[in-house]
């Protein structure tokens, strides 16, 4: 059985965000990125996969030079094959042009399952899962918290979850695209030096083809919240904090 | 017989004789076997080029062995009774060799005794006495037994170990003890008891021979009129239990506790003054758990071997005082038994199968263990070694995972981005040089905590207010800072630690400075012994500087602080890198009235914060934490309600602790820059 | 109808959800806006319960099948495909939950329409649709305008106000059978899971002390509890503090959790990302502890500090005791 999983790399919100002078888009240059977290659950459920069921595991990262930093780890921790999808800065965010693009990829292999996280920090237009699964003529479902096949890659028993937090059980037809909310256990840790080990002898294969002209939405403004400050900060140390609030909760009758 | 001298077998019958040299060839095979097998570990480990000055590290061993030792501050009785055994053993034994040369050798082959007149007379003497002292080292060991046993001292003498998925059986370890003393004890009487009937039955005197106690157990047998023959006959028997005991003791080194007069000495030749303080870069980068026997340096195969189960690191280890999993001891009798079964069948890492994992994450790196071992034996290497393992496969808790990502990707473990490092400094005034920019004398490495965390941005203000004060000319790394990578390097994630330092030695590459200083003794220990040398300049720590300063007058004090104070010596400062003298004088200068705490110096004990335990999930042990044990012990001295540090983790540790521990009003935390400060 | 809004309704067990209505009122002043008409769509096995219910939707068509009993995306997308293709509307509006997130990639291709997500805002300017929507974590709002053609949104909950969803009269409704075949689908619907039983509702708790990330730690939870208990309150989580096994699942209020609107919701560490604040926003009184002073916690937030709250919460309680001890 073969597994597929696509690392998406994004901007680290850790960092401070600074936009660019258009108004419209990230300052490239301020960006420090970082594998999309539901992408690294998404790893890490194929990776569970791979252990269960003896899936060969091939990473897809889709973005600038870090994305073969992504490939490394993702091989430190256990995937077999590693392929480079270069993109341009305005095109990571892009669901509908990274889908478009990957279907050119993903159509000359079969893989029984293909796995994304269900949503990124930086996209505007949709899932990507959707999105490729349409392309590719799959079944997509997302928001996915278990995944497992049967031995022989025919289906795969998903645990999907819903609003109010309730879990439901689906059955979906493989080959399909999976969205991934959750891995069943958290992402595993890598030892950097392992990491580094890899990176000298990985041979990553590279996805040459022209990137689709392909749209989701553009962006005619980013800005930061208006509503940012909104709370009224309350001075001073830890003691002083507390007794202000201490007071509020007296005056609204909470005590 | 008139000339002074020994028939060794003259008045036995021949079966005697070849009897015992049977019952010797046996012995001495046995014993060449266990030497060899003991050997064969040795060998089969890794060459760890520690010959190198071969000389001073046995003048080195042989003085260890002495009182004048590290063993005699610690625990006075145990140095004591063991110096007495060992010298009277190793003169009993050469003596015993003596007399074999002198009977087999040269009396057997050359035709001549040289044991005779007065150099035999010497020769008794000499053995008499230090026969005397080794009874009584042995009777003083037995003694001390026998006090842990019925008595409530020395509780490391009864085992009480925890860190293994499978230990080893107490009752054989306890036999064994008992066995290497009770065989000592009977070689020792029973050699008492023979010579005295010896001397009885063959009629000598002082003048044919200078054995007081002999002589006086003869004068004691004839006291009581025993006759010849009985005497005889007591001499046969007793001589049979002393050559037999000591065959059987012979036999019984490589097998028992008592190979650690090989081991043990080998241990301490072979240890480095360095160890610990400047970790060994691992051999490759996926590392097996101790998998195979070259997996052990061949060092460390001498430490594991020689370790005696003594406890005295027991004693000290702050996360056993807990009652966390780990014990230091029970770490090396796991490894005992892990080499015993290497080389044989499927390769199997000693971490899950000898070794639990939460022992291993138990340590704070603290280095009291390696401080109290008599065999300076090298725990930490090993646990790091250990951890190292445990990391490449992924098996940290979820915590400390995450620090490992935040230092990995920001370069520090607060997960907040490497620019935000110096947004404390923006309220210093005078702003604080960029060293990346401008020379300076003194550049100054302030650390993660002193850089991210609210309560230590205040203390480094204050060190930043006083360093303008007294004129230095400083600078910090503004962005360009990362964590030194110290406690990176402890928790066993080598990858991490190696780009940490690379990021920063090239930081520093572009910077123009005179020395280095910190404020943190963990950025202080790898700074000094772990990275490539600065510049040619010293690594300071700030107390070092400030006693620099005070000693040159630019740092003088408007007022003495006349209250009484008690300071915690940090380890990495201490016990690591020996600096105790200069916070002192610090103090001193301050004019406070210093109390020392009852476990001060070499002895201090671990706030536990150490070896990463600080970015860990809080597992605390089922007793105390080693914070809240040290703030009340703190509290015990009369008097004293200022708690002086010299280290973040310190800071932070004990003012939760205090705060844990209700101690609010009557014990307050400060750093010695706050002390300094006040003073100014 | 073409050119009107389409809200695709949310259901479980009969009930509208929330989200409906949300984006019927969204749905409602974007109709009223470009003078078009608002039809809602739901699918379902079961017709009944929605026959008489008081939407502000000019019309609602109930797609009644068998194979619409649970939601199964692929049958969802067969459907509105077809009903979309026909109605040809130019706003549709899905919920941003597990539920729209999974229709609206397949929806777009087969439509060939742009889809606009993490949507809290939908307004008209001179015939084109302009849309604000959270990025980033909630730390930056981005704008996007469509200016012709149909278009798919997301809408977050917690953005319009239900009320609006709904009017005096109930809007004429049409029940049709599926216009295609849901045989022989690759997803299939099997069971809901038993939720574990939660020792305590949290939706029923006045006043809630919730665990963000900067918690930092499971010890740390002890100080919380504590508050929760003299507040006669209960304590809650984010979705990481759950996924790190330090509280149930049944205390993770966001998205994937519970919705909850207490008096008093006290955020300590908690960053603000948009799937936790769905879950609390519409809290009475919310007062925020974190050190980051960006962190989108303090939009929301009636008053904040970026004090420690390992500091704050035993001063609190101190705080408390005192002021209780003396009345």
């Amino acid at each position: 059985m073969k597994v597929a999983v696509i690392l998406r790399l994004v901007p680290d919100v850790v960092e401070e965000l600074v936009i660019a002078d258009d108004g419209r888009s990230l300052a490239e240059d301020e960006i420090m990125y970082i594998t999309n977290e539901l992408d690294e659950h998404a790893l890490e459920q194929a990776l569970l996969l791979k252990e269960r069921r003896g899936a060969r595991l091939t990473a897809i990262g889709v973005g600038g030079d870090q994305a073969r930093d992504a490939l490394a780890t993702a091989v430190a921790k256990g995937a077999d094959e590693a392929v480079y999808v270069p993109l341009e800065a305005q095109d990571r965010a892009d669901s509908h042009r990274i889908g478009a693009h990957l279907a050119g990829l993903l159509r000359q292999e079969r893989f029984e399952v293909l796995l994304a996280g269900t949503q990124s920090i930086d996209e505007l237009d949709g899932s990507l899962g959707g999105i490729l699964a349409s392309h590719l003529g799959l079944p997509y479902v997302g928001g996915l918290a278990a995944v497992d096949t049967d031995p022989s890659g025919s289906k795969a028993t998903v645990k999907k979850e819903f609003p109010g937090g309730r879990l439901a059980v689906l059955e979906v037809s493989l080959p399909a695209v999976l969205g991934i909310q959750a891995a069943e256990q958290p992402p595993r840790y890598a030892a950097v030096s392992r990491i580094m080990q890899v990176k000298k002898s990985l041979q990553v294969k590279e996805w040459k083809a022209p990137v689709p002209d392909v749209v989701g939405v553009r962006i005619t403004g980013l800005a930061k919240p208006e509503a940012a400050g909104r709370a009224e900060m309350i001075p001073g140390d830890a003691e002083s904090v507390a007794a202000r609030i201490a007071r509020l909760l007296q005056e609204r009758g909470l005590l | 017989m008139t000339e002074a001298g020994r028939e060794v077998f003259d008045a036995f019958p021949e079966w005697v004789r070849i009897t015992f040299y049977v019952l010797s060839a046996a012995a001495i095979v046995l014993l060449v076997v266990g030497f060899w097998l003991r050997t064969r570990q040795y060998l089969a480990a890794r060459k760890d080029g520690r010959r190198k000055g071969l000389l001073r590290r046995i003048a080195r061993g042989i003085r260890e062995m002495t009182p004048f030792g590290p063993v005699w501050r610690r625990n006075p009785y145990s140095s004591v009774a063991h110096f007495l055994t060992l010298s009277g053993f190793v003169v009993l034994f050469l003596g015993t060799v003596i007399l074999t040369i002198d009977e087999d050798v040269t009396g057997l082959f050359l035709g001549f005794h040289f044991l005779r007149g007065t150099s035999y007379l010497a020769y008794s003497l000499v053995l008499d006495v230090f026969g005397v002292l080794f009874l009584a080292g042995v009777l003083m060991l037995v003694g001390r037994r026998a006090a842990a046993r019925w008595g409530r001292k020395f509780e490391r003498l009864r085992y009480a170990e925890t860190v293994s998925t499978d230990p080893p059986s107490f009752g054989r370890l306890i036999a064994d003890d008992r066995l290497f003393l009770f065989l000592l004890l009977l070689a020792a009487l029973a050699g008492f008891l023979t010579e005295g009937l010896r001397i009885y039955v063959d009629g000598t005197t002082f003048e044919q021979e200078w054995s007081p106690v002999g002589l006086l157990l003869a004068f004691a047998f004839g006291g009581v009129g025993m006759s010849p023959p009985t005497a005889f006959d007591l001499y046969l028997a007793s001589w049979w239990i002393h050559a037999v005991g000591a065959l059987a003791f012979v036999a019984y080194i490589p097998y028992s506790k008592a190979f650690h007069m090989l081991a043990g000495f080998g241990s301490i030749v072979f240890s480095d003054e360095r160890a610990g303080k400047r970790l060994e870069v691992p051999i490759s980068t996926e590392p097996t758990g101790f998998r195979h026997p070259s997996d052990f340096t061949r060092a460390q195969i001498l430490h594991i071997q020689g370790c005696v189960r003594c406890g005295l690191c027991d004693d000290v280890c702050p996360a056993k005082a807990s009652g966390l999993p780990l014990a230091p001891r029970g770490v090396l009798m796991d490894l005992k038994q892990h080499i015993a079964l290497l080389g044989g069948g499927t390769p199997r890492p000693v971490v899950g199968n000898a070794i639990e994992p939460g022992a291993l994450w138990s340590c704070t790196t603290c280095m009291a263990c390696m401080d109290a071992c008599a065999l300076r034996i090298e725990h930490i290497p090993l646990i790091v070694d250990m951890r190292r393992y445990l990391v490449a496969q992924g098996q940290l808790d979820a915590n400390l995972q995450e620090a490992l990502t935040s230092l990995s990707r920001y370069g520090n473990s607060f997960r907040k981005p490497a620019k935000a490092r110096a947004k404390w400094a923006q309220k210093a005034n005078p702003p604080l040089k960029d060293a990346r920019k401008e020379a300076v004398e003194y550049l100054w490495f302030v650390g993660d905590y002193g850089s991210y965390d609210p309560r230590l941005q205040e203390i480094s203000l204050r060190v930043a207010e006083v360093f303008s004060r007294i004129g230095l000319d400083y600078g910090i790394l503004y962005d360009a800072e990362r964590n030194s990578g110290n406690d990176v390097r402890r928790v066993g994630e080598e990858g991490v630690f190696q780009s940490l330092r690379d990021a920063n030695v090239e930081a520093l590459k572009g910077c123009t400075y005179n020395n280095l200083i910190t404020t943190d003794p963990h950025t202080y220990n790898t700074l000094k012994n772990e990275y490539p040398p600065a510049n040619g300049g010293r690594v300071l720590h700030y107390a070092e500087l400030l006693d620099e300063m005070i000693q040159a007058g630019r740092l003088r004090f408007s007022r003495k602080l006349g209250y009484r104070v008690t300071y915690h010596d940090p380890c990495y400062l201490g016990r690591y890198n020996g600096v105790y003298d200069a916070p002192r004088r610090v103090l001193s200068a301050l004019g406070v009235e210093l109390v020392e705490m009852p476990r001060n110096r070499c002895k201090s004990f671990c706030c536990g914060a150490g070896g990463g335990r600080i970015w860990m999930e809080e597992t605390p042990g089922p007793r105390e934490r080693p914070a809240e044990m040290r703030v009340k012990e703190a509290a015990t001295l009369p008097g004293v309600r200022t708690l002086a540090v010299a280290c973040p983790k310190d800071f932070v540790m004990f003012t939760d602790a205090v705060k844990a521990a209700g101690l609010e009003g009557s014990l307050q935390v400060r750093d010695l820059i706050e002390l300094v400060e006040e003073a100014l | 109808m073409s050119g009107g809004v389409v809200v695709v309704a949310e259901h479980a067990m009969g009930e509208l959800a929330d989200i409906t209505l949300e984006m019927l009122a969204c749905g409602r002043a974007s109709a009223d806006a470009s003078r078009s008409g608002l039809t809602c769509l739901v699918l379902t096995d079961d017709a009944r319960p929605f026959h008489a219910l008081p939407l502000a939707a000019d019309k609602t068509i109930v797609v009644q099948d068998p194979g619409l009993g649970s939601f199964n995306p692929e049958a969802y997308a067969k459907v509105l495909g077809h009903l979309l293709k026909d109605l040809a509307p130019r706003l549709v509006l899905l919920g941003n939950t597990t539920v729209g997130t999974d229709l609206a990639g397949p929806l777009s291709v087969a439509l060939s329409a742009p889809v606009v997500g993490n949507c809290i805002k939908v307004d008209w300017l001179d015939g084109k649709l302009v849309f604000t929507s959270k990025l980033y974590g909630g730390k930056l709002v981005a704008r996007s305008v469509i200016e012709r053609g149909s278009v798919l949104t997301l809408l977050m909950a917690g953005s319009y106000r239900k009320e609006r969803g709904m009017k005096d009269a109930v809007a004429p409704i049409e029940v049709r059978p599926s216009p295609v075949s849901l045989e022989g689908l690759r997803i299939r619907f099997r069971e809901f899971l038993k939720p574990e039983a939660a020792d305590i509702d949290l939706t029923k708790i006045p006043i809630l002390v919730c665990a963000g990330r900067g918690v930092k730690g499971p010890d740390n939870l002890k100080p919380l509890r504590e508050l929760a208990d003299l507040l006669r309150g209960a304590v809650c989580a984010t979705r990481p503090v759950v996924d790190q096994g330090w509280l149930p699942r049944t205390r993770q209020v966001g998205r994937s959790g519970l919705i909850v609107k207490p008096r008093l919701y006290l955020a300590l560490g908690v960053s603000g990302a948009p799937e936790h604040l769905e879950g609390m926003k519409d809290s009475e009184l919310i007062v925020a502890v974190n050190t980051d002073p960006s962190a989108p916690i303090f939009d929301v937030a009636d008053y904040g500090s970026t004090e420690d709250l390992l500091e704050v919460v035993p001063a609190l309680v101190g705080a408390i005791r005192a002021m209780r001890g003396s009345t």
